[in-house]
């Protein structure tokens, strides 16, 4: 199924999470304030239309908080991007367990699966491989707050 | 070398990761499937030394489009690939006019952590 149709599938469960419309996709919470949290990997297309489609702009800044499960952000986590066309991009968060990430509506960069990974704190790149030792986040969530575009 | 920095690329010039790594990758010198390529970006402070240049947004673009991700409060943005994404000719820029210098790390032990 190509990434356009899984979109158009996805969008009315998170449109269900625009204010006032009173329930949320089982694997969606409303986070506080502006945020949605993310229980299990999602699809970024279907964030992105969301997100474009509550936006003026032509740019969104989303901002993803990878937390554990007491709600408290990871540090130095890794927000994986499993891309449907093949290859995995991860990037690391920062100290908080936050990265922002800049999407322009003209270039947008086609669909990924995203959730996050964890290496052990003190982690060797020289003794042992990251893909033997990194593992899925268990029992958290991705928070997503959408920032103006640039 | 650990620790050593390479700058690459004119400021406004987009560079292409593969082109940049595949002989380092075949010569065994970076393992994307083992270690992370740290990019960071500086600029030049007011007495003429580069300083990192924190919340500034470098772009990646693939073949699909493109996104950026904000560099953290040391300058840094910390990417992870596997072999794929590697040899997929991702490549990254940024903003004109922002004087922004990209230095890959490398590493092994990561400077991050």
């Amino acid at each position: 199924m190509s990434w356009q149709v899984r979109t158009l599938l996805v969008v009315p469960c998170l449109l269900l999470l625009a204010p006032g419309c009173g329930r949320s996709a089982p694997n969606t919470e409303r986070g506080r304030g502006d945020t949605l949290d993310q229980l299990e990997p999602f699809g970024l297309a279907a964030v992105l239309t969301s997100a474009f489609g509550a936006s003026a702009s032509g740019s969104v800044e989303l901002a993803f908080e990878a937390c554990d499960a007491a709600g408290k952000g990871i540090p130095f986590a890794l927000l994986e991007l499993n891309w449907e066309e093949g290859g995995r991009t991860a990037f690391q968060t920062d100290e908080s367990g936050t990265i922002r990430m800049l999407f322009h509506a003209s270039a947008l960069p086609g669909d990924a699966t995203v959730w996050v990974r964890i290496l052990p704190i003190g982690h060797s790149f020289i003794a042992v491989e990251r893909d033997d030792a990194w593992r899925p986040l268990t029992a958290g969530r991705v928070r997503i707050s959408v920032l103006p575009g640039h | 070398m650990p620790g050593h920095a390479r700058d690459r690329g004119a400021e406004d010039e987009p560079l292409d990761l593969t082109d940049d790594l595949y002989h380092r990758i075949k010569a065994g010198l970076f393992q994307p499937t083992r270690e992370p390529l740290v990019l960071r970006l500086t600029r030049a402070g007011e007495d003429g030394r580069e300083v990192p240049a924190r919340g500034e947004y470098a772009m990646f673009s693939r073949d699909e489009g493109s996104f950026g991700v904000r560099s953290d409060d040391h300058g840094a943005i910390v990417v992870h690939m596997d072999m794929e994404a590697a040899l997929s000719h991702l490549s990254v820029n940024t903003p004109r006019d922002r004087g922004l210098v990209r230095e890959f790390h490398e590493d092994p032990r990561h400077p991050i952590r």
